[in-house]
């Protein structure tokens, strides 16, 4: 039986690739799968701690739920607002992205 | 709301009718209907003259802001009187003179008249205020109005200039000054001077008495323009005449003397305030008078005296608070007479610059310049005005039969007396004082010569003037005529001031020594040869000397270097600030988010590297690890696989798929901590994202290659691996230390309320009903969101 | 379910929003200003209603906390989004915005600060910070014709999702080490185990996640440019109300839950307050867009009020809460009149502020006057917010931290002064006409200088019904 321990370790291993993720990039989109990462990374260990502390309440696993929805509209948001810019880049025919900062 | 509440308000009050007056009775110059205020005040002053001698202060109180314990005290003792009584009789002469001064047709009278009544109020309110918060409010306010005045003639770049200065440097000691009176508001628990007094003995033991104190003396010399603080003043010369008269001669720059009185009962008698304000008034004294000598336009000179003689009070002022180390009685007599040659002086400085600034605005007036370099020979044509300067200035160099004598004579007491002093380390720089102030004196004399002769004598180049020359009408007159019959009437009569006046005020300076009573020779003209009379025949005869051979000596200025004066000093301060923070914001703000996150996670990785090791907290207990089962590993490792795989990947799809797979495999270990509906519910969502993720690359381009250096991702690498270090370190310890305490006594019968088997369902309807909620509605937000910006672009491209 | 009288406010604001929702779907293109209308009058009727039940306090479902310290911070929610909506009609419609959307969005905001002001545990605080944030990335990235304004919706998205990352994970720390998610319950279990290292590093990235939300040096960069690109009246709202409700959030938190970790916290604090008030201050010097400049302001705003939750005491807090609406009342006042601005002359630049006073004297006395209450001259409401707060650290004994903030006050003033100097000493540019303002916004910015006067001489009353909410935050 592998320890709480182990779980905190790999969830704060996933946090920081994810975080390195979001540092390195620099496409918007890209950026926004290392956040994905580290969302992750905080329902392994919500869902750890109610597993090894208390698993007769499951106020972890309820909290992670919330989490996995909000952050699916949080994504669905930004790619919406990233595809808007985008297409009006089209329009205006500039090749590149560059001329926004992020 | 008691009667001196209102009545000093009045200007206040008054400023919301003085526009109306300028709008609808513009026949009748604006200044005719402000007259009256400052007169009645004025009378109203000196009604309470005989209460405040006999040593009855007035004082009312209303409340303000009670739950800190501020109140609005006014306290009229002999100190707020003579102050109340200069700012409202030299404003009933200032706004006389300046309905002459200032054209009703052409000025834009309803401002300045506004802004003059706003400085009035907030002057008087100053020096009647008995609370810090209060005075401090309308300190400021001073400055405000100060700031407007001399930006009247805003379309002058020289008006901007000299009111930004004036505003910035008299804003800054007033910020100190805020911070000087909160410390001792912290040490005393109260915000009234009076009550401070009381506790003096607490503040001088506390170790805030040495910060406090250097904050409010910061407020006074810079309001007080004393050296070095003293540059914004000649450059608030841009100012209407009167307003100089008023506000840079007679009153505002006052303001910071009269906080230095004010304060003496709480600091004086030590070492420190004795030093930094005899010492400090002492040298501006002396640079002031040595500057003035170099100027060429005659406000310059006034306002270089007015920085000097200023210099000259403060001195007095820390020379006095020597009586505070003595204690009442014979001993400290020597010294408490400095304080009354402050107040006297004081008194005197208002009268004969007040009445030299109204002379030269008439010169100005009438001329149309006031460069020395371009006037002369004015005796003839303007003989009352050549009388008055006359008056005025010899007061000011020092000489009989006007007040400036008198109180001259007294400073050089002072400064002998002080010379004899064996505390305070004076028995080796105590002759220091009376030879700086002997020096500073020549020079005063030779500026004051230089006011009357090179303007008043000399050859008359009506070529270089742009009018024709004629004495001014009597209403310009006026004013300075009765200020120099002060000048003589003070001469002649100065006792019955003291007993009326400075002795009152003496009383709140030094409040232990009234009680006593004060030892106090009277003040005589002859006092025989003294030393001071001495000292005095040798300034004239020595300036005098120095004034005929000007032209020899003068090119010594123009050997001063520039760049280190303290106006370019200034300059370059706001000038290098300003490139500073634009190279600082240059180099940060970058614009892009990636630059962004790094400085963010730097600071935090320095911030929770720095907590651990301070705290202590790494530990590590390898005990509390058991054996791993194998498919666990595969899970873990196939995480991080799929997590890297999001990172390097070269084309989108596979970055895509790393992200999905990377869902689906959290998915997985939700089972294994048996939490099912987690499960399910990660399963769909994740496939949401990924859709969502493949929808938007079909309208976007390939993902580029990262061109970053090396150095930048070298440094990328560094911060996650930080963050990720320290992290797991501190969860592991976290488990070693054993930190979870059993909590399930929070609600143990949740679920028997609930009544449903499916626990994390029922939790969600029945006891997070409320969250659930929100959550939907986070989530029909941002379907409106996606929406809205959607079809909005959809229209777009329609239109 | 008995307590539901509790929540009326938040129902009703929810129900208004989604009434403006319909509402917006109902009405023709061409009436559509009179949604802003009904939005105005919804939203005072509420503020009317808060304002009645102000002294209600209660719990609901063990989690959601009704207090007067939540009550005065969602009227200040309500204030705020009031002054955005006079701020908006004029700006919306000529941006041609869908106004159903943004003005149901503007409510849904401050529905999201009320749950965080109200949140008495960690799931809808949670909640409540993403309602807010989304929003806000949304109604950030209105403005379509103005690629700054997508911008800003990315950035604003990109950055927020990360700090929310970051604070998330803080929040499943603090779970770990205590096993709960009520905040009084995780300040019972804390204060029992004492601080452990479990909780230490959940608190740190708590102090992450909110400093970034209420722009504090360094989590501050995501805010210049967001302000600058978002819709003027957006960034009115978020500068002021965003601002108030994390600190709302963060009192809660960090008094509540955490105060048995105060003497790290505070140090932490500290440093924030520090580098906040010195950069924010001295960056915003050589900006020439007004949104930048008010947004460097607003970081060094938070800065100040920083101070308060330094000082750990009720004087803090309560000091906090004042300034929180002087500042609302005092930002809301210059945004409107920049608003105003840019309607009639479509710019943001501070040079083409010039003669301002000549040409709209409203406007140049409001932009002035509420930088003076910014920068915390007398007699503005703004002094005796500051005083407050100075007076709360010095009693903490942290008499330098009062100079560093006072001498940094100055050159506020020093960068506020430039604005008034253009305004008041430049000239008028050749051929400019006389500005058009409705009459709605000129009665709004007229009663925020008059609220910022009047608060400014009889604070009393604000400040007692301060100090006295903020009291339950000691009491055992």
């Amino acid at each position: 039986m592998i320890t709480l321990n182990h779980y905190l370790a790999l969830s704060a291993l996933l946090f920081c690739i994810g975080l390195f993720g979001a540092l390195a990039k620099r496409n918007a989109i890209a950026i926004l799968m290392g956040i994905e990462l580290m969302l992750n990374a905080v329902n392994i260990n919500l869902v750890a701690f109610n597993f090894f502390l208390d698993p007769s309440r499951v106020v972890g696993q309820v909290f992670a739920i919330f989490v996995v929805v909000v952050a699916a509209a949080e994504v669905a948001v930004a790619l919406a607002l990233v595809i808007n810019i985008y297409r009006r880049f089209q329009d205006s025919s500039v090749t590149d992205l560059n001329w926004m900062k992020w | 709301m008691s009667e001196l509440h209102l009545t000093t308000l009045m200007p206040f009050v008054y400023t919301l009718v003085v526009p109306f007056f300028y709008k609808y009775i513009r026949r009748i110059h604006t200044g005719w209907f402000v007259l009256p205020l400052p007169i009645l005040l004025f009378v109203y002053l000196i009604k309470h003259i005989s209460l405040v001698a006999r040593g009855k202060p007035i004082i009312h109180s209303v409340p303000w802001i009670p739950s800190l314990g501020i109140n609005y005290t006014i306290n009229i003792d002999g100190l707020a009187l003579i102050f109340g009584l200069i700012i409202s009789g030299i404003g009933a002469l200032v706004v006389l003179y300046s309905i002459y001064y200032l054209s009703k047709d052409r000025e834009a009278l309803q401002n300045f008249y506004v802004y003059l009544l706003l400085f009035m109020g907030a002057m008087l309110a100053v020096v009647f205020s008995d609370n810090i918060i209060v005075l401090y409010l309308f300190w400021e306010l001073t400055s405000i109005s100060s700031f407007l005045l001399i930006a009247y003639w805003y379309q002058r770049k020289s008006s901007r200039y000299g009111a930004q200065k004036a505003l910035l440097i008299t804003m800054f000691g007033g910020f100190l000054m805020l911070g000087g009176f909160l410390l001792l508001a912290n040490v005393t628990g109260t915000f009234s001077i009076g009550e401070m007094i009381l506790q003096a003995g607490k503040i001088k033991e506390h170790p805030v008495f040495l910060p406090a104190m250097l904050l409010i003396l910061l407020g006074a010399f810079t309001k007080s323009a004393q050296f070095p603080f003293h540059i914004w003043l000649p450059d608030a010369m841009e100012a209407p005449t009167p307003i100089s008269a008023y506000l840079h001669s007679a009153t505002m720059v006052k303001a910071g003397i009269y906080l230095i009185a004010r304060f003496t009962p709480i600091f004086g008698g030590n070492m420190a305030w004795f030093w930094a304000v005899s010492g400090i008034g002492l040298f501006t004294l002396f640079w002031g008078a040595f500057s003035a000598i170099r100027q060429r336009d005659l406000k310059a000179v006034l306002a270089y005296s007015t920085v000097s003689q200023l210099g000259m009070i403060t001195c007095l002022l820390g020379l006095g608070s020597v009586a505070m180390y003595y204690g009442p009685g014979e001993s400290s007599a020597l010294y408490t007479s400095a304080i009354l040659a402050a107040i006297f002086h004081l008194l005197n400085h208002s009268t004969f610059k007040g009445c030299l600034f109204m002379v030269v605005g008439i010169i100005d007036h009438q001329t149309g310049t006031r460069d020395i370099r371009r006037l002369g020979g004015l005796m003839n044509l303007m003989p009352v005005t050549f009388t008055l300067a006359v008056i005025g200035s010899f007061s000011m160099a020092g000489l009989p039969p006007f007040n400036g004598f008198l109180s001259k004579e007294m400073f050089f007491t002072s400064v002998l007396n002080a010379s004899h002093l064996d505390i305070f380390h004076m028995e080796t720089w105590g002759i220091m004082f009376p030879v700086i102030a002997w020096t500073a004196s020549v020079f005063t004399f030779i500026y004051c010569m230089i006011i009357v002769f090179k303007t008043f004598t000399g050859k008359y180049h009506p070529q270089k003037l742009e009018r024709k020359i004629n004495e001014a009408s009597w209403g310009l007159l006026l004013p300075p005529a009765l200020l120099a019959l002060l000048v003589v009437l003070f001469f002649f009569f100065p006792n019955v001031l003291a007993r009326y006046l400075l002795i009152p005020a003496m009383a709140s300076v030094l409040p232990d020594f009234g009680k006593t009573g004060f030892v106090v020779d009277p003040i005589e003209a002859w006092h025989g040869w003294t030393p001071e009379l001495l000292m005095t025949i040798g300034i004239v005869a020595i300036g005098t000397l120095m004034f005929v051979y000007l032209r020899k000596w003068i090119s010594i200025y123009a050997r001063l270097p520039v760049q280190f004066s303290l106006n370019n000093m200034y300059d370059q301060l706001l000038v290098k600030t300003e490139a500073f923070s634009a190279r600082l914001t240059r180099a940060y703000m970058t614009g892009f988010v990636r630059d962004y996150l790094l400085y963010i996670f730097a600071f935090f990785v320095v911030v929770l590297g720095g907590i651990m090791l301070f705290l202590d907290t790494f530990a590590y207990d390898p005990a509390a690890n058991n054996p791993i089962s194998i498919y666990e590993i595969i899970l873990a490792l196939a995480m991080v696989v799929c997590a890297l795989m999001v990172l390097f990947a070269r084309t989108r799809l596979v970055a895509i798929i790393g992200v999905g797979v990377m869902g689906y495999l959290v998915a997985m270990f939700f089972v294994v901590f048996r939490a099912p509906d987690l499960a399910l519910t990660q399963l769909v969502v994740e496939t949401v994202t990924t859709v969502l993720f493949l929808l938007c690359f079909y309208f976007l381009p390939e993902l580029k290659e990262e061109a970053g250096s090396i150095g930048l991702r070298a440094t990328n690498l560094a911060v996650a691996a930080g963050v990720g270090v320290i992290v797991t370190a501190m969860a592991l310890s976290a488990q070693g230390n054993r930190l979870f305490a059993p909590i399930s006594w929070f609600f143990e019968n949740s679920y028997e309320l609930a009544g449903a088997k499916n626990i994390v369902n029922a939790i969600l309807v029945d006891f997070r009903g409320f969250d659930t909620m929100f959550e939907i509605l986070v989530f029909s937000i941002a379907g409106l969101g996606v929406y809205t910006l959607i079809k909005l672009l959809t229209r777009r491209d329609q239109e | 379910m008995a307590d539901l009288h509790l929540l009326a406010v938040e129902i009703m604001v929810a129900v208004f929003g989604l009434g403006l929702l319909v509402l917006g779907l109902l009405v023709p293109r061409s009436d559509r200003r009179g949604i802003g209308y009904v939005t105005a009058a919804g939203l005072a009727g509420i503020m009317v209603i808060t304002f009645a039940m102000r002294e209600l306090s209660g719990v609901f479902m063990g989690g959601y906390i009704i207090d007067p310290f939540s009550n005065y911070f969602k009227l200040a929610f309500l204030v705020a989004a009031l002054l955005t909506v006079f701020c908006s009609f004029d700006y919306i419609e000529k941006m041609g915005f869908n106004q159903g959307e943004y003005y149901a969005l503007l409510v849904f905001a401050t529905l999201g600060m009320m749950l965080l002001a109200s949140s008495g545990e960690l799931i809808s605080l949670y909640l409540g910070l993403e309602l807010m944030t989304i929003t806000f990335c949304i109604l950030a990235g209105f403005h379509l014709r103005d690629p700054k304004s997508g911008e800003a919706g990315v950035k604003y998205i990109l950055l927020g999702a990360m700090s929310s990352a970051i604070l998330l994970y803080g929040l499943s720390l603090v779970y770990g080490a205590t096993g709960t998610v009520v905040i009084a319950e995780i300040g019972q279990v804390a204060a029992a185990s004492g601080s452990t290292p479990a909780l230490t590093l959940g608190m740190i990235f708590l102090l992450a996640g909110f400093a970034f939300k209420i722009a504090a040096v360094p989590f501050h960069m995501w805010s210049p440019d967001v302000y600058e690109g978002a819709p003027t009246p957006v960034t009115a709202y978020l500068s002021v109300a965003s601002k108030a409700a994390a600190f709302a959030a963060l009192i809660r938190v960090f008094f509540g839950a955490l105060a048995e970790l105060h003497s790290i916290w505070v140090q932490l604090f500290i440093a924030l307050a520090v580098l906040t008030i010195i950069l924010g201050n001295l960056v915003a010097i050589p900006q020439s867009n007004i949104k930048r400049l008010m947004a460097y302001s607003s970081i060094s705003q938070a800065g100040y009020l920083l101070l308060g939750i330094v000082s750990y005491s009720v004087l803090g807090i309560g000091a906090v809460m004042y300034y929180c609406l002087i500042y609302v009342f005092g930002n809301m006042c210059v945004f409107m009149a920049v608003t105003a601005f840019y309607n009639n002359a479509g710019s943001d630049e501070i040079r083409d502020y010039t003669g301002l006073s000549r040409r709209s004297p409203l406007l140049a006395a409001a932009i002035l006057f509420a930088m003076l209450s910014l920068a915390g001259i007398p007699p503005m409401a703004g002094f005796v917010a500051k005083l407050y707060l100075f007076m709360s650290v010095i009693s903490q004994g942290y008499i330098w931290l009062a100079l560093i903030a006072v001498l940094m006050s100055m050159v506020s003033v020093y960068y506020y002064l430039m604005v008034a100097k253009s305004m008041y000493l430049g000239a008028v540019p050749e051929g400019s006409k006389p500005l058009q303002i409705s009459p709605g916004l000129k009665v709004a910015i007229l009663a925020s200088l008059l609220i910022l006067f009047v608060l400014g001489i009889y604070p009393d009353d604000l400040t007692n019904f301060a100090m006295n909410s903020a009291v339950t935050f000691f009491m055992p």
